[in-house]
């Protein structure tokens, strides 16, 4: 077994065979299992997936929103235990490219939230939520959902800033997630990924 | 669940007159020409390298009888357009190492410091901004017991990870190490929406984070 951090399996790769039918789903639980676990531990073939999902979904739909991929890991990236309170959202700091497989290239620059900022509890009646414009943006798109993953609220605008309606009240102490995407006029799409925040006292 | 055989297909692999398969294969690079040039454009964004690997995909599709796609047929589980994404980048890659030759992208070409530095980088990221990145501590500076210290929790911390199940795993490296977003994440994984990988990774960092502190880990710097 390879450990966490710094193994890469580099033989027993999936054929082509296996990896188009775990794409399309048509795998037996077993062996998709197995393969998972091989994935798991192999980035190539991991990044494999990843690239020709986004090919398949960009090839079916040429104006469906594309994801920008964030500049890639140096190798032996940890997954790491939050050790302060638990923060889902992750944060906007750099990292490295580190492959010479096909990635998506971004048409535009990546989205940063304002406020309220990951982990943040939001004080006060009305929540305004701003993030930094992009340049090439036509609409942005905020989805607003609670911690079950439901949509609670939803609006498009051209601004960089939208206010919570005082009709929405959002429960005290509860915590919320949002995004926004921001739509280009060429068709592609960026976001900032999600984020979390509490409704104050 | 997979396709049946095209119909294109099927006229390619049946085809036993030599015209009749000319036109068949025609009709095969008609039907699919676009797929492969989008994949092939994926792989190099020069027009005429794009080419050169759109050339070199139908070619090996071509080669031995149709050997590759005899081999789609009987396996048969996948959606064709699905198999052909698959195997048109593999083509690209191996076209790429016989061209460039293989890319070496390992823990081997990062220095142990290097190594520590991307992973002290990956915890303060996770941890948030209540850690000043310029107070990350010198790697050249490190005591004998800070070493220590970073040893063992980064021990305890690869054998917690290494008791997490393969689909856990996999969702921390698509997380982590590829910067999968959580509505890729979720495709990758089946799940309904990005909501819900979102919340699995919650759980699963909740759950380390109480093997950790069991075994005596509670704070994020050694």
């Amino acid at each position: 077994m390879t450990d966490f951090f710094n193994g890469e399996i580099v033989g027993d790769h999936p054929s082509s065979e296996e990896l188009a039918a775990y794409l399309s789903n048509a795998l037996p639980v077993n062996e998709r299992a197995k393969l998972e676990a091989h994935l798991a531990a192999c980035r190539q073939c991991r990044r494999e997936v990843t690239s020709a999902r986004r090919l398949i979904r960009s090839h079916a739909s040429p104006t469906m929103r594309r994801w920008v991929v964030p500049a890639a890991a140096a190798a032996a990236v940890l997954a790491v235990v939050l050790l302060s309170p638990l923060r889902s959202a992750r944060l906007e700091t750099p990292s490295k490219r580190a492959t010479e497989d096909a990635a998506v290239s971004a048409t535009m620059p990546k989205i940063r939230i304002v406020s309220p900022a990951s982990g943040d509890t939001v004080k006060g009646s009305q929540v305004v939520f701003v993030w930094q414009g992009v340049g090439n943006a036509s609409l942005y798109r905020l989805t607003l959902t609670d911690a079950g993953g439901s949509a609670v609220w939803t609006r498009d605008t051209s601004d960089t800033t939208l206010t919570l309606p005082a009709s929405l009240s959002l429960g005290k102490g509860q915590n919320y997630f949002w995004f926004v995407d921001a739509l280009g006029a060429d068709g592609t799409a960026v976001t900032t990924g999600t984020h979390r925040f509490t409704a104050g006292h | 669940m997979a396709d049946a055989r095209t119909v294109i297909l099927s006229r390619l692999l049946d085809a036993n007159d030599p015209s009749l398969r000319e036109a068949a294969w025609t009709d095969f690079v008609g039907a699919y020409s676009k797929l492969i040039l989008h994949v092939a454009r994926s792989v190099s964004g020069d027009r005429d390298r794009a080419m050169d690997l759109y050339a070199y995909i139908l070619d090996q599709l071509l080669c031995d009888d149709f050997r590759r796609l005899r081999r789609y047929v009987a396996d048969g589980r996948s959606e064709f357009a699905t198999w052909l994404v698959v195997v048109a980048q593999r083509l690209c890659r191996d076209h790429n190492r016989q061209r460039y030759g293989r890319l070496r992208i390992d823990g081997a070409n990062l220095t142990t410091a290097e190594n520590e530095h991307a992973t002290r980088r990956r915890l303060v990221d996770l941890i948030g901004a209540e850690v000043d990145l310029t107070l990350l501590p010198d790697q050249g500076n490190h005591d004998a017991e800070y070493s220590m210290r970073a040893g063992e929790m980064h021990k305890a911390l690869e054998k917690e990870l290494g008791s997490l199940g393969p689909r856990e795993r996999l969702l921390l490296k698509l997380r982590f190490e590829d910067d999968c977003g959580m509505g890729e994440i979720a495709e990758t994984l089946r799940l309904p929406s990005r909501f819900h990988a979102q919340r699995q990774l919650t759980q699963v960092l909740r759950a380390l984070k109480r093997a950790l502190e069991r075994r005596g880990i509670v704070e994020s710097t050694p």
